[in-house]
């Protein structure tokens, strides 16, 4: 269960990424960092929690996000929040 | 027993610097109150009188002083100084005085010689003990809740209150209908989490709706003026759009109009395409953009950074493309703005082709992060209340002398308004600016 939702999340993430930056969904790894290998600005980041939060109807606080550095971490805190039972 | 709620009176730009009329071909508009009276009042016990007296319109008077058992008397810096000289006429009545809203909150041993009661911090958890208090002459120096008001209990405001203040000299076009409450960034120029905390509270869509209703049935539109419904934080963004959905669909119902949205480059300029198409069919036609508290902004016109000039012309350009006009407002003397602030602003409005702007001059105003740094540096020069209403310079910038400073404030309003005279012959809402 937990390992579908956090694909669901690299899908969607993926897609968000693409629209966001132009960038080929096939070309990002789990391990990429957000600013230094995709080169997404602080905003930008901004912008790509906000769509995936809105979309699994999350609600992310500043420190829930604080340490996110890679796509993988993103997941991960989604999945997180998801199981703990967070949604907004 | 009858409580008299006062808004003072405060300084607009255009009475600050009344050479601003001949400069700004637009309406010198007076906006309505904001909804913090109207929110405390609502809570007030049924038994009890509530009265509203907008010292802007009916100012108090020494030979003439309002009748009441308990004054509450809620404002801002700008309104500070007056708020204290009313303070001080009421106190002859021997009747309490109260007073709260942001400045008593940021300044309380400022205002407490003046009143009865402080009011630290919302007063909505506080106002119902004050409401027993006062008749029982057991009333306290000081009320401060221990938390953060529950949003969800809240009454809606009691906006009749200001509707039955309107007459022919005096009635606003919009109001504010606040969606949530607290902020969880710092901007050095903004008081929101100090006054309101670092965690967004929003307020249940059946609140925000029953308030809508209540100015549309009086032919109002209503401004949304906080800047974090598009943020992620908080579910803020899913229940904006929530609400613009019900708007969409529900808003002709009740003749519901929408006039602006407060955002802020950062927030504008990634934002989901989807959100703003959204926007626009709710009938949003205006974005009050906020510039010279972000990055963005900052870089782009205090020192000229080509990147950051590039984002803030394509945010203008998506406000464009989709149809909501950019209305924007910028604030000229933070520390990293040089003297050719004036020219990059005008500059960029001109290459936007901006319609409608005002201008700001950096204003620390109590409770902000550059009200604490500047009194740390000994940078405030000023602390006369009124003038802490964005067209004085109160403190020493720091690349650019204060006389300087004004200077360049008057004269963005001078240029950019000089080849928009056209605008006196628009549609009223068209030429509406608070100046
Ligand atoms: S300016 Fe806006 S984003 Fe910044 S602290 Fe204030 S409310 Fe928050």
């Amino acid at each position: 269960m937990s390992e579908t939702i956090e694909e669901q999340f690299r899908i969607d993430l993926l897609d968000i990424l693409s629209k966001l930056v132009g960038l080929e969904p096939d070309k990002i790894k789990n391990a990429d960092r957000l600013r230094e290998d995709l080169g997404l600005d602080s905003l930008q980041s901004m912008e790509l929690l906000s769509r995936i939060s809105d979309k699994y109807e999350l609600d992310l606080e500043v420190e829930d996000v604080m340490n996110v550095v890679t796509v993988d971490d993103v997941i991960k805190q989604l999945a997180e929040l998801l199981r703990s039972g967070k949604p907004g | 027993m009858k409580i008299l709620f006062i808004y003072p009176s405060f300084e607009r730009h255009a009475q600050s610097h009344p050479e601003l009329k001949s400069f700004v071909p637009c309406n010198e508009y007076i906006g309505p109150p904001s909804l913090g009276i109207a929110s405390v009042a609502a809570c007030t016990p049924p038994e009890m009188e509530v009265a509203f007296q907008d010292d802007r319109i009916h100012p108090v008077k020494e030979n003439n002083l309002p009748e009441a058992d308990l004054y509450a008397l809620s404002f801002f810096t700008p309104a500070a100084t007056r708020a204290i000289e009313i303070g001080q006429m009421l106190r002859q009545t021997g009747r309490p005085v109260i007073m709260g809203g942001i400045f008593p909150t940021m300044m309380p041993d400022e205002v407490a010689p003046h009143c009865d009661a402080v009011v630290i911090g919302e007063g909505e958890p506080v106002w119902p003990q004050i409401c027993q208090d006062v008749p029982r002459g057991n009333l306290k120096p000081r009320y401060q809740a221990d938390a953060p008001a529950d949003l969800a209990a809240l009454p809606p405001p009691l906006v009749n209150l200001y509707l039955q203040a309107e007459n022919d000299s005096f009635s606003p076009d919009d109001y504010p209908l606040q969606l949530s409450r607290g902020c969880p960034f710092a901007c050095t120029s903004c008081v929101v989490p100090s006054v309101m905390g670092r965690k967004i509270r929003h307020f249940p869509l059946e609140t925000v709706w029953a308030t809508l209703t209540e100015f549309s049935k009086a032919g109002k539109i209503c401004s949304l003026t906080e800047d974090t419904s598009f943020m992620f934080v908080s579910g803020a963004r899913r229940r904006f759009r929530t609400f613009l959905k019900k708007l969409i669909e529900s808003g002709p119902e009740i003749n519901a109009r929408l006039s602006y949205i407060g955002t802020s480059m950062p927030l504008l300029i990634n934002v989901d395409e989807a959100i703003l198409v959204e926007a626009r069919n709710a009938g949003i036609g205006r974005f009050y953009l906020v510039c010279g508290f972000d990055p963005i902004t900052q870089e782009a016109f205090g020192q000229g950074d080509r990147n950051a000039t590039l984002k803030a012309e394509e945010c203008i350009k998506r406000c464009h493309e989709f149809g909501i006009e950019p209305y924007i407002s910028i604030l000229v003397g933070n520390d990293g703005d040089d003297e050719g602030i004036f020219d990059r602003v005008l500059e960029f409005t001109q290459k936007t082709k901006i319609q409608i702007a005002e201008f700001a001059v950096a204003t620390p105003y109590p409770g902000t992060p550059s009200w604490k740094r500047l009194l740390y540096q000994d940078r405030i020069i000023d602390r006369t209340w009124e003038r802490y209403n964005d067209a004085n310079v109160v403190f020493r910038p720091a690349q650019m002398s204060p006389e300087r400073l004004q200077e360049g404030y008057l004269t963005l309003w001078r240029e950019f308004y000089q080849d928009k005279q056209h605008l006196k012959d628009a549609e009223k809402n068209k030429r509406t600016v608070q100046f």
